[in-house]
């Protein structure tokens, strides 16, 4: 073998270590960053919530196999910053391209840190109601009672009101109620408990609430509030609704509807009254 | 088919080929004090009223056991009117709850169903409408004497035992009975009955102790346990928030 070729394997045999040691770094770095993603599912199984969860995995993840491939680059010899001055101006770029969604992005990490909603929550925002399916990195899921997929920005979620319907264990039905002018009025209060009485699904305690809203234009309104567990909120409302349309009918209180009296005043003609036999008569 | 009556509430059972039926009823008046058990009675007799519930079987076994139990959450219980309890005091409150119908089917064994015998309101027990306990609510006040409360064929009656220790009168406007750790007994002279609870409130007042007697009553002497508990008392449930036994202090 002469010098040339020899020289020339042993360039072709560093270049090949050079190499493999960027390949194994790049390997060493996808199982670190597995390790680690399993740690995590483990360890914080208790402590964290599993959105949070998998932010902390995601976070673990790309951070170890950045640096991984990094150093991989560094054993092939690329000239760093270089690469880190680029990266910047793409970075700038790809900023003012993408606003929406780092904003998005942000407003999803807070969401995430915040425990504001959990999958499962009954959610509402913003008009939508239904079950929080996924908090993800750009947007909520929602899908609602009609089962529609509604997709929320975390941005939206952020700035905007979210009213979490089944948070507590409890709930408080609010029943806007109007019974004529001419009904006993403790008689419409004592039928009204004893409705919510004898409905097992309405809390004994907090116990039922009965407020006098104000004298309408044909009814004096009241707002009958009784408690239910969160999960029979909705049969309790119907329920109720039911038994009171039930229980007045059965003791003559009237739901009224409208009334107007007309009067025709002093300048006007009487309104004409015609007189109708009965048949048989 | 068989029919149960048991207070207020009827039950039919009908066998059919490879399933079970079981026709409920609740009725309005709940001071019932019939009790008629296994009756044999034909379909026409089911209340059109009655709410069905189907069970299928895969195999034709033929018998079916009907249980009492108590119930599966707290108990809350109000005296006539709210009473005190001066410090120092011992008082037995008597109070009943509702117990529970348990439907088997053997062979093999096959739990059908577990319903009340009368479905007792839901209520809510702790100091706020954050922090609680779901509980059922008593349609039937405690009473000191023995005598005074009514007895119904669907109540268990649990002697409440609570001491006093601390330096201030308590005010006894409800109390919690967790029936989930009591055991059912049946005394011979009739009724059903549960061990003696014990709800000590400590000399600082903000902390209360429970303590569940080891067998039936002294008021059901010679009474046979029909039903262990649901849930076995941990060793921490003895001393807790005053709160949490009596309602806001």
């Amino acid at each position: 073998m002469n010098l040339q070729a020899w020289t020339l394997a042993l360039v072709a045999s560093e270049a090949l270590g050079v190499w493999l040691r960027a390949v194994l770094l790049v390997l060493g770095g996808i199982l670190l960053a597995r390790a680690a993603r399993f740690t995590v599912r483990r360890g914080f199984a208790r402590t964290l919530s599993a959105q949070q969860r998998v932010m902390l995995e995601r976070a673990l993840t790309y951070t170890i196999l950045t640096l991984f491939v990094v150093s991989a680059l560094r054993q092939l010899g690329f000239n760093l910053g270089v690469l880190i001055g680029a990266a910047g101006i793409v970075t700038v770029a790809i900023g003012f391209a993408s606003q929406t969604s780092a904003s998005n992005l942000i407003s999803g990490l807070f969401l995430t840190l915040e425990n504001a909603v959990a999958v499962g929550d009954v959610i509402r925002v913003e008009g939508v109601t239904g079950e929080v399916l996924s908090v993800d990195l750009l947007s909520t899921k929602v899908r609602t009672f009609d089962n529609l997929l509604v997709r929320i920005p975390n941005e939206t979620m952020v700035k905007t009101q979210i009213t979490n319907l089944n948070r507590f264990p409890i709930r408080r039905v609010d029943l806007q109620i109007g019974v004529a002018y001419k009904q006993d009025l403790e008689q419409v209060q004592r039928v009204l408990f004893e409705v919510a009485d004898r409905n097992p699904l309405s809390l004994e305690e907090p116990a039922p609430l009965l407020i006098a809203q104000g004298f309408g234009e044909s009814s004096v309104d009241y707002q009958f509030s009784v408690w239910a567990k969160s999960e029979n909120f909705l049969e309790l409302r119907n329920g109720m609704q039911h038994q009171i349309k039930d229980a007045f009918d059965a003791n003559g209180i009237e739901i009224p509807f409208p009334h107007r009296t007309i009067y025709t005043g002093s300048v006007t003609e009487p309104l004409p009254v015609r007189l109708v036999e009965e048949a048989g008569k | 088919m068989r029919r149960w009556n048991i207070g207020p509430s009827a039950v039919w059972v009908e066998r059919r080929e490879f399933e079970w039926r079981l026709h409920r009823l609740e009725r309005p008046a709940g001071d019932d004090t019939e009790i008629e058990a296994a009756t044999i009675c034909n379909a026409d007799e089911i209340d059109p009223d009655a709410t069905l519930d189907r069970f299928a079987v895969g195999s034709n076994g033929m018998n079916l056991t009907v249980s009492a139990l108590l119930a599966d959450r707290p108990v809350v219980v109000r005296p006539e009117t709210p009473l005190y309890v001066p410090s120092g005091e011992d008082v037995t409150l008597y109070v009943s709850t509702p117990i529970w119908l348990r439907f088997e089917v053997a062979p093999p064994n096959r739990l059908l169903a577990e319903r009340p015998a009368l479905r007792p309101s839901d209520t809510w027990f702790g100091p706020s409408t954050l922090v609680g306990e779901l509980c059922y609510a008593s349609r039937t006040s405690g009473r000191l004497k023995l005598a005074e409360l009514p007895r119904r064929p669907h109540r268990a009656i649990t002697p409440m035992r609570i001491r006093n220790l601390a330096k201030d009168a308590l005010l006894l406007q409800r109390v919690k009975v967790p029936v989930q750790y009591l055991t059912l007994y049946h005394s011979p002279s009739g009724g059903l009955w549960t061990q003696m609870a014990t709800a000590l409130r400590e000399q600082d007042g903000d902390l209360a102790a429970l303590q569940l007697g080891r067998r039936a009553p002294a008021e059901a002497a010679g009474a046979k346990q029909i039903a262990a508990p649901r849930q076995q008392a941990e060793s921490h449930l003895a001393l807790r928030a005053f709160t949490r036994l009596f309602g806001s202090a």
